[in-house]
């Protein structure tokens, strides 16, 4: 059959079957893209909404009804954000807390997946049975004693040894850094990636007298690049729209987070739309581009990583 | 002498693994199981969040959760919430994974703009959201009036309160997991879907027979992050409905936060510990549930 | 490609490394003093995320630059630094567990808030009575609300009592070749009765739907602690003393017991609730700000600062009025509670309303460390300049003019507001409000009243809304709300 349709592509009456097919195939994809289309724009539709919103003039936010197009563009609402507060400083700190985050994350997590996957050291599946459960444990029954551990961790802050006297952590970008430094989803992740792989690198690296940590970061570690950028995305993109905690355990001026900014135009006397699509924006953008950025990989994913049990 | 070298070997690797785990087991151990530990303490005591004037009153704060028709109230909202936004979160996760899957042209593009909610801020992505669904002059009841149909009162009424609230949390969380199964469909084998296409088998028997198979595990895994997450709802009830109305979208989380922060909270916070972990038992039963299945499953198919 | 990996991973550690280190330089809670280039002692001020807002913060950074720059400041040696606080008293706690040197020197609380947050504040009654504050200076509902069991937490700084914003082009437009009688008279809209007959005049009806509505209704709800309140009714009890404290004061069914008639008249407020949605004055999509500000909705609710929310939109012509008295009863027919004698509600004075309202606002107040050994000398030496600070704020009669006219607030030196022309001559709102001010009251505060606000009281209103009679109603918040209460009061 196969090279009967090579020989006669077009004027083979034989082949009215596979025109239909073809009519069928264009119709599919035509659906397709309706379909696509369509959530496309409601997926999108508040995004434009923020976009659309950052660069309309004050008089016609707050006017009824609203129209999807702005009459004209200004830029009066980013030249308050950076005006009205510490944009760049906030921006740093967030920068600088979660890509530590990020980081740490992969790293650590990556490491300790690498272990429970391939040393198989003893009592690894008791361990790692005990992080998953961990994984089901609601974020707000920790979290007013996780502020007192913070509060009297030895040493920190002026504390003394047994965590009396100082500060702690208080106040300290590291009291958001700490807590999630290493997350067991990202172990959990990893692992997936980790167990995907074949054991025999890892033994004839073995035998060849590698170390492990080399064996790891050498051998291993470049094959789950996929995993570690997805991995590195949702961990991006949770610490820096970290909103709760922070505002819990940071409040110097100097200390504030970009997330925290939203209070100066969103709080219990009123909302200032204009500016607070602007930060919204803002703060979409380093996620955009790291997002764009790992889309090639991606593709490259396609052989090497995967979620497998 | 070689039992000896396997031995010492062994035990090299054993040391090795656990320096590996080490950074992860000390993060877990300081800001997980200690505060767990501290959280069950106080969970028998009325106290405020100082831990001072502690006053040991054992399983009163368990009692009185029995007790709460506010927390099963909202329990019973979180599990309708759970049963609504789970499946549907990871159906159209799939669904959109499968779609800018497809080599199509775009798809990449496509890919992105499914991803943008989850990238927008929860605070400004609800404020949006609240617009939207103005029931006066929301875009949403204009589009619904274009075909016909009348207003609907998303938010406002307690009968629709909740299921809007469940399309927000889908719209913002179907782009993580989309993502996830991206992954998982790339790592398909492509022989599976030649030796499909040769046998005939159309779309949707492949996605049927070989897609969905294939990505068992994957679902597993989603569903249950997924189911954990939605017992967890809290920031869009507080942005968009403070869990009104008439306490249709109150949540656990919600409550507890209430009563660990709220602004007359008082000595509450050994009762919130209490709540949270009632909380807890139940997430746990529900995972338990799920991964029997999975096991199930994973047994019929041997 | 490896390298660069290695360096990164190099990189982040050390990120991690000094980040932990810069904490190390927290110092002991003495000596953590800070002074400007003056050699002036710098005292901080937290306030609430409110503060937070652009114009809001310019206004009040623009007093204290005032402030701070007067002889009297001077003479004190310190200059006031403030910074807006999101989760405020949450915030407040946590530094008030770490110690002196990250609390603030004074804090702009939330009076409402004081009985659940006492051991973070410092009782100032010592202080008072060696100053000789006299209490009768303040506005006593706003100086109340900062006493709990008899000791003294702050000093009332404003009074910010909520009401009803009247569009009046709105109205201008209704009365527009209408007969005297048949007009609306703002000056008059102090009965239920009146604001049920100005909602119906100003709704605007096309067919089934509402373009214009009268009266918000959508976020009614919120505002029955004041229809409670003018219809001299009470939701809890108060009492000291008394076996049922912290309860709800109602009785079932609304049934009357001891003569004091409460619980029918908080059953009578729900009734005249029901009522108000029954006329179905308000689209549900105009409840919001948005409306209002745009004419879409003619009367709405909103605090004496809602006009720097309303600054952004296009109305500029309105009035604030006090919540209107309750002038009859509204049980009648279907609302009537079955067990309820009908001649029994003669016995009590149903049309004895007054207008007024809730009263919310600030005070000003000193934190303390939790912990009596973070209480040192040179915390010591901070309270005692931030009470010098409070005193001139508050006592200093020009001082605390400078305060007010600035803030646009209402000062709760009741003194003022016959002899400042600020208060006299005010042709804004506050002069809309000012003559009831005597009439406000704040709401009860006991432990759990918060939930029972919000889940308890608002939810049940929301659900008669859609269709649960008073009755029930009635029903479902004293019992509910009773549970509630006992289970916060630990009694449950």
């Amino acid at each position: 059959m196969k090279t009967l349709f090579k020989i006669n592509p077009k004027c083979n009456p034989a082949n009215w079957d596979r025109n239909k097919r073809i009519v069928r195939l264009v119709a599919v994809k035509t659906l397709l893209y309706l379909a696509l289309v369509l959530l496309a724009i409601v997926m999108c539709l508040p995004f434009y909404w923020s976009l659309i919103t950052s660069f309309r003039p004050n008089d016609e936010i707050y006017k009824l009804p609203v129209t999807l197009f702005p009459s004209r563009f200004t830029i009066e609402h980013y030249a308050r954000v950076f005006d009205e507060i510490p944009f760049f400083r906030m921006l740093l700190n967030s920068l600088i807390t979660t890509g530590t985050g990020v980081f740490t994350n992969l790293f650590f997590g990556a490491l300790a997946a690498y272990a429970f996957s391939k040393i198989k050291f003893r009592g690894h599946k008791i361990i790692f049975n005990v992080l998953l459960c961990s994984m089901m444990i609601p974020g707000v029954i920790t979290l007013i004693p996780t502020f007192f551990v913070l509060l009297r961790f030895p040493l920190a802050g002026g504390n003394s040894f047994l965590g009396q006297g100082g500060i702690g952590f208080y106040d300290n970008l590291a009291a958001v850094i700490l807590p999630g430094a290493v997350g067991v989803y990202g172990i959990f992740f990893m692992r997936q990636f980790f167990v995907s792989l074949s054991d025999d690198l890892a033994e004839s690296a073995r035998i060849d007298g590698a170390g492990e940590f080399k064996i790891f970061f050498r051998i291993y570690l470049p094959l789950v690049l996929p995993g570690l950028l997805t991995l590195g995305l949702f961990t991006f993109q949770s610490g820096w729209n970290n909103f709760m905690w922070p505002n819990i355990v940071l409040q110097s001026p100097e200390n504030q987070l970009l997330t925290m900014a939203f209070k100066f135009f969103h709080n219990s006397r009123t909302t200032d739309f204009g500016p607070l699509m602007v930060l919204s924006v803002m703060m979409a953008i380093p996620v955009l581009i790291l997002f764009v950025f790992m889309q090639k990989y991606f593709v490259q994913g396609v052989a090497l990583g995967g979620v497998k049990e | 002498m070689k039992g000896r070298i396997n031995l010492s070997m062994k035990a090299r690797r054993d040391i090795v693994g656990y320096v590996f785990v080490f950074p992860a087991l000390l993060c877990f151990v300081v800001f997980v199981l200690i505060p767990l530990i501290l959280s069950l303490v106080l969970s028998f005591y009325k106290t405020d969040m100082f831990f001072m004037d502690m006053e040991l009153v054992g399983f009163a704060n368990f009692g009185r959760v029995f007790r709460d028709t506010l927390f099963w109230r909202s329990i019973g909202n979180i599990l309708l919430y759970t049963l609504m936004a789970v499946p549907m979160n990871v159906i159209l996760s799939l669904v959109l994974a499968a779609l800018v899957n497809s080599k199509i042209r775009g798809s990449k593009a496509f890919r992105l703009l499914f991803y943008l909610p989850s990238i927008t801020s929860t605070v400004a992505a609800s404020i949006v959201w609240l617009w939207l669904m103005n029931p006066a002059y929301g875009l949403l009841n204009e589009i619904l009036n274009a075909f016909g149909l009348p207003d609907a009162t998303w938010l406002s009424h307690s009968k629709t309160a909740l299921v809007s609230v469940t399309l927000i949390t889908v719209w913002q969380g179907v782009g993580g997991n989309m993502i996830i199964f991206v992954a998982a469909l790339q790592n398909v084998p492509q022989q599976l879907y030649e030796a499909a296409k040769l046998d005939g088998a159309g779309m949707f028997t492949t996605f049927f027979r070989i897609t969905i198979p294939m990505l068992m595990p994957t679902m597993y895994f989603i569903l249950t992050m997924t189911l954990i997450g939605a017992f967890q709802l809290y920031d869009q009830v507080y942005v968009l409905t403070s869990g009104g109305p008439a306490n249709a979208t109150l949540t656990p989380v919600y409550l507890i936060w209430q009563n660990s922060f709220g602004e007359n909270a008082g000595a509450q916070a050994g009762y919130a510990s209490a709540q949270s972990f009632i909380l807890f038992l139940l997430i746990m039963a529900v995972t338990f549930v799920i991964r029997r299945f999975d096991r199930d499953g994973k047994e019929a198919k041997r | 490609m490896k390298k660069k990996m290695s360096c990164a991973v190099a990189l982040a550690l050390g990120v991690t490394l000094v980040g932990s280190l810069a904490g190390c330089g927290g110092g002991s809670p003495d000596n953590y003093s800070k002074y400007d280039k003056d050699g002036r002692l710098i005292l901080t001020i937290w306030a609430t995320d409110q503060y937070a807002n652009a114009d809001v913060r310019a206004r009040f950074q623009g007093y204290l630059d005032k402030f701070n720059d007067t002889d009297e400041m001077k003479d004190l040696g310190v200059t006031l630094q403030f910074s807006p606080m999101s989760l405020l008293p949450s915030t407040l706690n946590t530094a008030c567990l770490t110690g002196p040197q990250k609390m603030p020197d004074i804090v702009i609380w939330d009076r409402f808030s004081t009985p659940s947050n006492t051991n973070i504040l410092l009782p100032l009654d010592d202080l008072i009575a060696e100053d000789e504050i006299d209490k009768n200076e303040f506005l006593s509902e706003a100086y109340d609300e900062l006493t709990v069991e008899g000791v003294q937490y702050g000093l009332p700084l404003d009074a910010d009592p909520w009401g009803i914003y009247l569009n009046m082009d709105a109205v201008n437009e209704y009365n527009e070749g209408k007969a005297e009688g048949d007009q609306i008279d703002p000056d008059n809209l102090n009965t239920w009765s009146a604001l049920l007959d100005a909602g119906d005049k100003l709704t605007v009806r096309k067919g089934n739907s509402i373009t214009r509505s009268g009266l918000n209704t959508t976020s009614a709800d919120g505002q029955f602690f004041s229809f409670v309140f003018t219809g001299t009714g009470e939701l809890i009890n108060t009492k000291a003393g008394s076996d049922t404290y912290g309860d709800t004061v109602m009785q079932q069914n609304g049934m009357l017991k001891g003569g004091d008639g409460l619980s029918l008249r908080v059953y009578d407020s729900l009734a005249f609730f029901k009522e108000l949605y029954r006329k179905n004055l308000c689209d549900t999509g105009h409840g919001g700000t948005d409306a209002f500000g745009n004419g879409l909705c003619a009367m709405t609710y909103g605090s004496i600062y809602f006009p720097q929310e309303l600054s952004k939109y296009s109305l500029k012509n309105y009035k604030m009025l006090p919540y209107p008295a309750r002038d009859r009863t509204y049980l009648q027919g279907e609302t009537l509670p079955q067990v309820l004698d009908a001649s029994a509600t003669d016995q009590y004075d149903m049309q004895n309303g007054q207008v007024g309202g809730m009263l919310g606002g600030f005070g000003l107040a000193i934190p303390q460390p939790v912990n009596k050994a973070m209480r040192t000398n040179d915390w010591k030496k901070h309270v005692e300049k931030s009470w010098e600070v409070i005193k001139l704020w508050l006592m200093n009669d020009e001082m605390n003019e400078l305060y007010f006219t600035e803030n646009q607030s209402i000062t709760c030196r009741t003194d003022f507001w016959d002899t400042n022309e600020f208060y006299t001559q005010n042709t804004g709102v506050i002069g809309d409000i000012l003559p009831y001010l005597q009439n406000y009251k704040m709401r009860p505060s006991v432990a759990g009243y918060e939930i029972f606000e919000s889940s308890v009281v608002r939810s049940e209103i929301q659900a008669m809304k859609e269709g649960n009679t008073v009755l029930k109603t009635y029903e479902n918040i004293r019992v509910l709300g009773n549970e509630v209460l006992r289970l916060a009061q630990g009694r449950g």
